[in-house]
């Protein structure tokens, strides 16, 4: 609790000073005092900025007294366990690959393709099921969408180049 | 009474058109992904956002309604047949459910929680009707002192009260705050923080905000969890034995309804302590208090009646002045806002049609879940063998098309990548996430007030505070809001330390 209370407290203090940075340096536009009463539009993000280096001066200062003992005793905390956080940091890079992909592959081919390895990655190993469900799931949110909402699906880049779009 | 004499004249467009089945659907929805352990009303109604985009803003309001109504219904059906509340607003369902079910009352406790759901759901629509005009009427008089206030109060109270920590959760809100400033700056239309990226000009979508935030950490969560078997065989339907409790535990049905629509009421408390203190005022009212947790209707009814009556309370705030109560009315009025729909008071002047619209669906929604409860129930037992590979899959498709529906852009997706990114690693640091989303939405709120108040103000900030009492008032709500933490802990750590020493003082 401690240790990711002081990860969050570091991360606020970085985000918050890249912030304070950023308004100096970035809004090349100075605004007149009588617009916004004194505050442009630099002004009220670099407050915030200023707000979440305080508050992560206040997680950081309020947990270094926190982690002492356990760091003397040598008794961390557990940290999570690594093959879950790989199963998440898998699918998520499936679910990239998928957005990646899409304006290539269109989206059958890409929906297809994800629906069939996240199906597989949570744990379901009969291919017929897995065809079975990746087709139904792939016409119906075809149908969903396309002709419910009248969304335009990405149709692939990849297809039209070689003329089969 | 303007309000009332709209509402009966659009009584035969909501009833006879689109809203009702939207209503109608949006509790079918809402009930499902209450039951299933996992997704809940924030995350269905995250996800029906995009769709309400292409209905009429009754309507759609109508669908995210149904779907908060049903959702908030619907967990406590998980936490009486499986000992898993659905959602974190029907853990004191379990208290006395799940024992009842254990005894073989699962049916009678799933009546009594939909008889407490329904009951809850009308009296906080009434309340709604009554409270929320009375309110507007008075925050017409507030100019930006007491509207930047009372954005503050809302955004510090949800930060503050709704969590562990309060220092991550001012920290999520200020980040939510900062997200809003990407875009332009709306006194002098400087481009801020867009990264050179021309699809950042109008700001980040708050569809591929909200989705990324919530959806995609919820499916990574999943499959981390390797959870994915469905369960539950339990046959269950309403016992209409049950409705006699109607008429002889009334007061439990009543006072718990009254608690719900209050806690709902105030920003950032909501249906987990609205539902804890119902049980408890039921417990300490009652002749027999030794019967409850193990398996007595009055803490089902209590807790269920509060919950529910939690979703009417919240949006008083919200459509009369602007504040969201929870996290998932602040996702509604984003969908408002999408649709050029900014709640406040002014609403109930401009679009009063809107407002009755969605006063008359609500009270709909809290109508139709009796009965609507009556045919599902004894399908749950079918949703709960769902596999939760399947549901993964079309939660992930459901975010990534919904997302790309508001727009039609890959970009979109990219940002809700981020943000999934950022909201998984939010869930990690146990850094609360609704206060980042409501910062979002009241974010142009707090800055254009901000700096209005500032050019009033000029030199003399405190006079001006001085000569508006509402607004220093409301400013020592968000002290005592920003206090109360530290207090508790202070009163915690106090207690420890005593309860520390009479175990150490020999005997």
């Amino acid at each position: 609790m401690a240790r990711r209370d002081l990860i969050a407290g570091l991360v606020a203090i970085i985000f918050g000073a890249w912030i304070v940075y950023d308004t100096f340096t970035s809004f090349t536009v100075q605004v007149s005092s009588h617009i916004g009463g004194g505050i442009d539009a630099g002004g009220y993000p670099r407050l915030l900025g200023l707000l979440s280096i305080g508050i992560g001066v206040l997680l950081v200062l309020a947990n270094l007294r926190a982690l002492a003992p356990a760091t003397r005793a040598g008794t961390g905390e557990p940290s999570e366990g690594t093959e879950s956080f790989r199963a998440a940091a898998v699918a998520f890079g499936v679910f990239v690959a998928y957005v990646a992909l899409l304006p290539h592959l269109g989206y059958f081919v890409a929906t297809a393709a994800v629906v069939s390895v996240l199906l597989w990655l949570t744990g379901e190993r009969r291919p017929t099921v897995i065809a079975v469900w990746t087709v139904a799931i792939v016409a119906t949110f075809f149908i969903a969408f396309r002709y419910g909402a009248t969304i335009l699906l990405p149709s692939g880049s990849l297809w039209r180049s070689l003329g089969v779009a | 009474m303007d309000l009332f004499s709209e509402l009966s004249g659009q009584l035969d467009t909501l009833l006879l058109g689109p809203p009702i089945l939207a209503v109608v659907v949006g509790l079918f929805i809402g009930i499902i992904v209450g039951v299933l352990p996992g997704l809940g009303p924030l995350l269905g109604v995250t996800l029906a956002i995009p769709f309400t985009f292409h209905l009429e803003p009754v309507t759609g309001v109508a669908l995210l309604m149904g779907i908060y109504q049903g959702g908030s219904f619907g967990g406590a059906i998980t936490a009486i047949v499986l000992g898993i509340p659905g959602t974190p607003i029907a853990a004191a369902t379990l208290l006395d459910g799940r024992p009842m079910a254990e005894a073989g009352r699962a049916s009678d406790a799933v009546t009594l929680a939909t008889l407490g759901s329904w009951f809850g759901g009308i009296i906080s629509g009434i309340a709604l009707l009554l409270f929320a005009p009375i309110l507007a009427d008075i925050a017409l008089e507030f100019g930006p002192a007491e509207i930047f206030c009372l954005a503050l109060l809302g955004l510090t109270a949800i930060a503050t009260l709704s969590e562990a920590s309060a220092v991550k959760g001012l920290f999520a809100g200020v980040l939510g705050l900062l997200l809003a400033t990407i875009g332009a700056d709306p006194y002098t239309g400087v481009s801020r923080f867009n990264f050179g990226m021309t699809e950042l000009s109008g700001g980040i979508t708050f569809v591929a905000l909200l989705v990324g935030i919530f959806a995609i950490p919820e499916v990574l969560r999943q499959i981390e969890r390797h959870d994915m078997v469905g369960r539950g065989t339990i046959m269950l339907s309403l016992r209409w034995q049950a409705v006699r409790s109607l008429a002889t535990r009334v007061m439990t049905y009543v006072r718990s309804s009254a608690v719900g629509v209050t806690v709902g009421a105030i920003p950032g408390i909501g249906g987990v302590v609205s539902s804890f203190i119902a049980y408890k005022l039921a417990r300490d009212l009652s002749r027999d208090k030794d019967r409850f947790g193990k398996g007595e209707p009055d803490g089902v009814i209590a807790t269920e009646s509060a919950n529910s009556a939690t979703t009417g309370g919240a949006l008083i705030p919200m459509l009369s002045l602007g504040i969201p109560g929870d996290p998932i009315v602040a996702v509604m009025m984003g969908g408002l806002l999408v649709h050029g729909i900014t709640p406040g008071p002014l609403l109930f002047i401009t679009d009063k049609d809107v407002v009755a619209g969605v006063f008359g669906m609500f009270l709909t929604g809290a109508l139709l879940l009796l009965p609507l409860a009556a045919i599902m129930v004894p399908l749950f037992s079918r949703v709960l063998r769902i596999p939760r590979s399947l549901l993964i899959v079309i939660v992930l498709l459901l975010a990534v098309w919904g997302t790309f529906a508001v727009q039609s852009r890959i970009f979109d997706l990219w940002t809700m990548m981020i943000f999934g990114l950022v909201g998984y690693f939010m869930v990690k640091l146990e850094i609360p996430r609704a206060p980042l989303v409501i910062g979002f939405v009241l974010g142009p709120v707090l800055e254009v007030n901000l700096r209005r108040m500032s050019s009033l103000a000029g030199d003399a900030p405190v006079d001006y505070f001085l000569g508006r009492p509402i607004a220093a008032g409301i400013l020592v709500l968000v002290a005592l809001a920003l206090a109360y933490p530290m207090l508790s802990g202070l009163l915690q750590a106090r207690r420890q330390r005593l309860a520390d020493a009479e175990k150490t003082t020999p005997q």
